[in-house]
C-alpha cells in the first residue's frame, strides 16, 4: 500500500491523490510550530537548531532491503536543513543519518538531484584470509552492486515525488 | 509504507497545478487511450530524482496497464502535445509491488517522429528491486531459480513495454498514411 499525503497544521491531514494504490492516513505530524530539533548524524555530534518541518517522506516498502527517509525543515534563520536517513533491514548493514544545509529551496531541488546515495552504502564483508571463495566474492560483488543501484533508484524516485510535493521548478 | 507528508505552508502552491489538462474515462484498460484535443493548460509531471516537468501541454493519449502482483512492475505512458508544437512524454514504470514508489522517467522531443525513436530506445528495465541477502548461506538452486524468475518478470515488462510502443508506431504510420492520401 502506498500513499501520498498532505497535512496541514489547521484542518488536519488531507489525503490527496496516489497513482500507486489505496491512500492511507499516516499520524499527522506535530509540526508546522518552531520546535527545537536535534538531528542524528552518523559520525558527527548531532546537529540542533530551532526551526519547523516542512515535509517528511518515506520510501519504506515490503520488498526492497533497505529504505530512504528524506525530512525537510526550516530553520528560524531561514536556512533549509535536509536530513537524509537510510536505513537497512539487515542487521548486518549499518543505517546511516546525514543532515545537509541549504539556503534555499532552488538549492535544496538541486543538491537532492545531484546526491548519490551510493555513499551510503556500507559494505561488511571481511576480505581478510584467503578462504574465501572465489564465487562468493563474485556475489558479494554483484550484491554490493545491486544494493548500490536500489539505494539510487529509491533515493531518486523518493527525491522526484518530494520534489513534485514541494512544488519546486 | 511509502509517504511524502507536507506542511500547509507548501500544500496551498503545490494545489495549484494538480489538475490534469484532460480526463480520460477509462483509466486501467490495456492498450493507448487517445484523447480527444482540447485545449493547452499547464501541466506538471513527475520525474524520478528531479524536479518536476511544467510545460503548457495537451494530454494526446493515456496507457496503462493491469497490474500484475507477479509482475515487477508495468509501464504506464502519458504523452502531450506542448504549446511550442513539441511533445512530452512520461513513462511510469511500477516496481515491486504497490507498495514502492514508481520510477517516472520523462522525455522530450521536437517531433513525434523523435518522441518515437526515444520511446523505442528506453529501456523499461532499468530498476529492478533485488533483495540480496545471506548470501554466504544461499544455495545454487535458490540462486538459479531467482535469476530465472527476474529474466521472466523482465521478459514480461519488456513485452508490455514494446506493446504499447507498437500500437504507437502503428498508430502514427497510420496517421501518416492518411495524410498523404488526403493531401
Amino acid at each position: 500500500m502506498s500513499s501520498v499525503s498532505v497535512y496541514s497544521d489547521n484542518d488536519g491531514s488531507v489525503s490527496v491523490s496516489s497513482d500507486q494504490g489505496d491512500a492511507s492516513v499516516i499520524s499527522t505530524p506535530s509540526s508546522f510550530r518552531e520546535n527545537r530539533f536535534s538531528l542524528k548524524r552518523t559520525g558527527q555530534r548531532p546537529y540542533t537548531f530551532s526551526g519547523s518541518e516542512i515535509c517528511t517522506s518515506t520510501s519504506h516498502s515490503v520488498g526492497p532491503a533497505l529504505w530512504y527517509e528524506l525530512n525537510v525543515y526550516r530553520s528560524h534563520e531561514g536556512q533549509y536543513i535536509v536530513e537524509i536517513k537510510m536505513f537497512n533491514k539487515n542487521g548486518k548493514f549499518k543505517d546511516r543519518n546525514s543532515v545537509f544545509e541549504v539556503s534555499s529551496i532552488e538549492e535544496l531541488s538541486s543538491f537532492l538531484e545531484h546526491y548519490d546515495p551510493a555513499g551510503d552504502i556500507s559494505n561488511n564483508v571481511s576480505l581478510e584470509g584467503d578462504d574465501m571463495p572465489l564465487s562468493l566474492l563474485a556475489l558479494e560483488g554483484i550484491a554490493l552492486k545491486i544494493r548500490i543501484e536500489e539505494a539510487r533508484n529509491q533515493f531518486k524516485d523518493l527525491a522526484g515525488e518530494l520534489l513534485y510535493q514541494l512544488n519546486s521548478h | 509504507m511509502t509517504s511524502v507528508n507536507l506542511s500547509s505552508e507548501f500544500k496551498q502552491q503545490a494545489q495549484q497545478n494538480e489538475k490534469e489538462p484532460v480526463s480520460l474515462a477509462a483509466q486501467d484498460r490495456v492498450g493507448l487511450e487517445f484523447s480527444a484535443p482540447v485545449s493547452y493548460a499547464p501541466v506538471k509531471v513527475k520525474r524520478s530524482g528531479k524536479r518536476p516537468f511544467t510545460f503548457n501541454g495537451m494530454l494526446l493519449l493515456k496507457s496503462e496497464t493491469h497490474h500484475n502482483s507477479n509482475s515487477l512492475g508495468s509501464p504506464g505512458l502519458r504523452i502531450w502535445e506542448t504549446d511550442n508544437k513539441g511533445f512530452v512524454a512520461q513513462i511510469t514504470i511500477r516496481n515491486s509491488s504497490n507498495a514502492c514508489l514508481p520510477s517516472n522517467t520523462v522525455l522530450e522531443a521536437d517531433t513525434m517522429e523523435d518522441l518515437l525513436v526515444k520511446l523505442n530506445d528506453f529501456d523499461p528495465n532499468g530498476r529492478f528491486v533485488f533483495p540480496m541477502e545471506n548470501l554466504e548461506n544461499i544455495k545454487q538452486h535458490a540462486l538459479r531459480d531467482t535469476y530465472l524468475s527476474y529474466q521472466k518478470t523482465a521478459d514480461q515488462r519488456q513485452k508490455a513495454y514494446q506493446n504499447i510502443v507498437s500500437q504507437l508506431l502503428l498508430q502514427n504510420a497510420k496517421n501518416t498514411t492518411l495524410r498523404k492520401v488526403n493531401s
